[in-house]
């Protein structure tokens, strides 16, 4: 399979002369199209600013980001934003659905952006809704909703423009473990029905076992890899495991 | 460090982010003084009738203006909490308690107050003098007004502003006393809810909006019998269309907005759906402001078109009162010859000669409180017609085609120095000189003029022959007008004249004596309408400021999300364009709307027609506005995107 995202030699610094803060330090890796990966790393090991690196919000201060094909260095600002706009979606820990909007309007917006006929948009949240089990939701306004289902239409707004690849700060961040569980089978089945690839950062070990592959970070580099064998139970002790190797983390979840 | 030295240092800081606020609010002090200082000033006493007339201006003004400051000084005031609110909330965290937090606050906008007066006072001081020159020159007064400080102004001013001040410092507090940890820290969750739909009250307010326009486009001739004078007909359309505008936007546009979102294929184009949910969602908290702005816009336009007119009506009306340069009547051959040989000896030369047929009788007619008899002059067609010829009022052809009477019919010319009918008897059966007429209409034309002697009385235009039948059973005289040139400045000639004349009081009139005397009336008003017009701008522009920049702090978030799912910045300006619009077009339009129906009212009263200066208002209006729409969405702009990049990273 080919990789959809390269990351070739990755560094982020912070701060002025005097005070540098690494928050990223000469990573590489690859991810090829459809895959679901997690990362996972301890607090301050550099996971979100990765995930807004690769996904563009962020630049590096060294080295580079190639997705699908496109050198995101290259980018202009506007480029920038249609880039976003139709390449990649975005599932925050926050859920960050505008109050203002029904459900469908939410996950409606940014097709309305690309100027689409109102037909095709209403299709297209019908049907991700179904799959996505809140299509008796539609008229109501996030506040009516409960956690879950508002990060499910969360995810059926970065799925709305077709991405080719879903980002995920924390998705379950702010969910009890059932919805947590239906979110994840969720992005499997996105996975599995459009090949999307999704790139999840997560603290959770549980979170983590639903991928395929988990990289793990640490100090700004990337300190080891995990991949699924196709048991579930297994994967997830073996991450427990790296969890306990790299420290801290199974305590900071105490 | 003590509560007062810490809201010093508090104040001190912020000074940057109450910049624009201290300014407007120093500006409106300084204004304000000048509005008392005409209520106290001594030597106005002097000017015995004049004076009357500007603090009669004055007061109205400093009671608008007292509204105004309060209004504005609370919405600028609930601003610059919620731009803190988070501030108070960290205190708390460090363990200082809720009373010292709210001394801080309190003491720190008394601060922020006190600072305008004291730089506000002094300003209005330098003001002053030129306030009044040009008051008096608005009001043609041959003396200046002295420069005068009056203390009663000065301990007036301090007062009231003490009072508000106070008033928002003992505010600031209970709200930072009352404010819980938990709350602060989860203010910025806070989930906004869909305003109610409320049928009954949204088609109320457009029916009140109808009715009061309605009323004002009709106010003389209401189709009920229906009789209002001109306070009782304000004051009801005043309530109307209050209660109409806050309906309006409170009701009616989240009606019409929640419909509009629902049409999908209208809705789901660039970033509409963005600024429509928006503005949807924000009415809830933010119809009265938008309805405040619509008043407030109406004020200024009827205060602004208001004065022209006023201005407008003065000058027109001269010609009214004095249709030629020299009037008189009821003199001998002898007399007439000197007259013309005075002026013939003059420096001035005689443009036209003109003379007028009438006839004096008597007219009865109902009244509200039962039947009028009255004097009255009679006269017909073909002599206003040769008259108007003459004085080319705007319009005269026009004119003289509307005033046509049939046989049955007749039409008065309302006395000169009326300014202001409450009333209209278009229509309602008249006896002059026992014979019946249906009156056609009422206008205000050139036509007899200020005259001691009949100039009180109105005139009656019947058809040439009616005229022919009723000379029988009255007595005819003559009234003979000269124009001359250079009438402006005649008073010398005039005075010759009248040497020679009998009973000059009585039976000579001239444009110049009126065109000194016109505009010690309207003049205050016009000036003070002017400078009303000014501060009801400045308080439109500030309400609309701090209550659109407010949104701008709520939107901050919603402006990252989506600029994170692919919003360019292009789109994100474009849609808070939309945005500001809408908040700012809908009251303005309104606003628009109603200040033409108060002018349009007006005319009615002083049967006059203002187009000339409706438009200039409106104009002017319009120009002001679109700065100010341009300046507030820039500042949104910056507000709500500004750093968001940085905010990414964080």
């Amino acid at each position: 399979m080919t990789a959809i995202i390269e990351v070739k030699n990755l560094t982020r610094l912070y701060g002025e002369q005097g005070v540098v803060c690494r928050a990223l330090h000469e990573v590489s890796f690859e991810i090829e199209a459809g895959a679901f990966v997690a990362v996972m790393g301890p607090s301050g090991s550099g996971k979100t600013t990765l995930l807004n690196i690769i996904s563009t919000i962020d630049m590096p201060t060294q080295g580079r980001v190639v997705i699908d094909g496109r050198e995101t260095a290259a980018f202009k600002e506007k480029e920038l934003a249609l880039f976003r706009r139709e390449v990649i979606g975005f599932v925050f820990q926050e859920f960050n659905l505008l109050d203002n909007m029904t459900i469908r309007d939410n996950i409606a917006l940014p097709l309305t952006l690309n100027n689409i006929k109102a037909e095709t948009i209403l299709r297209r949240v019908q049907e991700l809704t179904v799959l996505f089990g809140i299509d008796s939701q539609l008229n109501k306004y996030p506040y009516q909703l409960s956690g879950g289902q508002r990060q499910r239409a969360a995810v059926c707004r970065a799925l709305v423009n077709e991405p080719k690849i879903l980002f995920a700060d924390e998705p379950t961040g702010a969910l009890d473990s059932k919805a947590a569980s239906e979110l994840l089978a969720c992005f499997r089945n996105v996975r599995n029905r459009y090949g999307t690839t999704v790139v999840m950062v997560t603290h959770d070990a549980s979170a983590a076992s639903y991928c395929d592959r988990v990289m793990f970070l640490k100090d700004g580099m990337i300190s080891g890899k995990l991949e699924t064998n196709g048991n579930a139970e297994e994967f997830f002790k073996k991450i427990l495991n790296m969890v306990a190797l790299l420290g801290g983390e199974r305590n900071e979840r105490l | 460090m003590n509560a007062f030295k810490l809201s010093w240092m508090l104040f001190k800081n912020n000074l940057k982010l109450y910049r624009f606020y201290l300014t407007v609010l120093i500006l409106t002090t300084a204004i304000y003084y000048n509005f008392l200082a005409v209520n106290f000033n001594p030597y106005l006493e002097v000017l015995g009738e004049q004076s009357v007339f500007a603090r009669a201006a004055s007061s109205l003004c400093s009671i608008i203006l007292f509204l105004t400051v309060l209004s504005f000084m609370s919405h600028a005031n609930n601003f610059f909490y919620k731009l803190r609110y988070k501030e108070i909330g960290t205190y708390m965290l460090m363990g200082i308690p809720g009373g010292k937090i709210g001394t801080v606050f309190a003491l720190e906008s008394i601060l922020l107050g006190g600072a305008a007066v004291v730089t506000g006072l002094p300003l209005g001081l330098l003001f002053s003098k030129l306030f009044f020159m040009l008051l008096s020159k608005a009001m043609i007064l041959d003396t200046q007004i002295p420069f005068y400080i009056p203390p009663k102004a000065i301990g007036l001013l301090l007062l009231i502003l003490a009072f508000i001040i106070l008033l928002l410092g003992l505010k600031n507090y209970r709200m930072v006393r009352s404010s819980k940890l938990i709350e602060i820290l989860n203010a910025a969750r806070k989930e906004q809810k869909l305003p109610k739909i409320r049928w009954i009250r949204g088609i109320a307010g457009v029916i009140c909006i109808a009715a009061a326009y309605y009323l004002a486009l009709n106010i003389l001739d209401l189709p009920f019998d229906w009789h209002m004078n001109f306070m009782q007909a304000t004051v009801l359309i005043l309530i109307l269309v209050c209660i109409g505008t806050y309906f309006f936007f409170g009701s009616f546009l989240a009606i019409v907005l929640n419909a509009l979102i629902q049409k999908k294929k209208l809705i789901y184009k660039r970033s509409r759906l963005v600024s429509f949910s928006n503005t949807l969602f924000r009415l809830g908290t933010h119809y009265r402001s938008l309805a405040m702005t619509a008043i407030l816009c109406a004020a200024t336009l009827a205060a602004f078109s208001g004065s022209l007119a006023l201005k407008y009506f003065a000058d027109t009306n001269t010609a009214v009162e004095a249709p030629y340069s020299i009037t008189y009547y009821n003199q001998d051959e002898a007399t007439g010859q000197k007259i013309r040989t005075i002026i013939q000896a003059s420096s001035h030369q005689i443009l036209a000669e003109h003379a007028s047929h009438l006839l004096i009788g008597n007219v009865s007619y109902s009244h509200v409180y039962g039947k009028r008899g009255a004097t009255c002059l009679i006269t017909s067609y073909s002599e206003v017609k040769k008259s108007l010829r003459l004085t080319r009022p705007d319009n005269y052809q026009q004119i003289l085609k509307d005033i046509e009477p049939r046989d049955s019919e007749t039409v008065s010319i309302l006395h000169s120095n009326l300014i202001f009918s409450g009333t209209s008897y278009a229509g309602q059966d008249f006896m002059i000189q026992g014979r019946p007429y249906t009156l056609k209409k009422e206008v205000k034309i050139p036509f007899i003029g200020e005259l001691g002697g009949i100039g009180q009385y109105d005139t009656y235009i019947v058809t040439d022959k009616q005229y022919e039948q009723l000379k029988g059973n009255g007595q005819e005289m003559t009234l003979y007008g000269i124009n001359i040139s250079d009438p402006a400045d005649s008073l010398s000639l005039v005075e010759k004249i009248a040497a020679v004349m009998k009973n000059p009081g009585d039976n000579l009139n001239s444009y110049a004596g009126q065109y000194q005397y016109k505009y010690y009336l309207l003049g205050a008003f016009y000036f003070m309408g002017l400078v009303m017009a000014i501060v009801f701008m400045i308080s439109t522009f500030s309400t609309m400021y701090f209550k659109i920049l407010s949104d701008a702090i709520l939107d901050r978030e919603q402006y990252k999300t989506l600029m994170k799912i692919g919003m360019t910045e292009p789109e994100i300006a474009q849609s808070i364009y939309t945005q500001v619009g809408i908040s700012f077009i809908l009251p303005v339009l309104l606003g628009i709307l109603h200040g033409i129906m108060a002018i349009k009212a007006l005319e009615s009263f002083i049967h006059y027609q203002f187009t000339g200066s409706i438009l200039t208002g409106v104009g002017v209006l319009i120009l002001v506005m679109t700065g100010f729409y341009l300046f507030i969405s820039k500042k949104y702009r910056d507000m709500a995107v500004k750093g968001w990049e940085n905010h990414a990273t964080a």
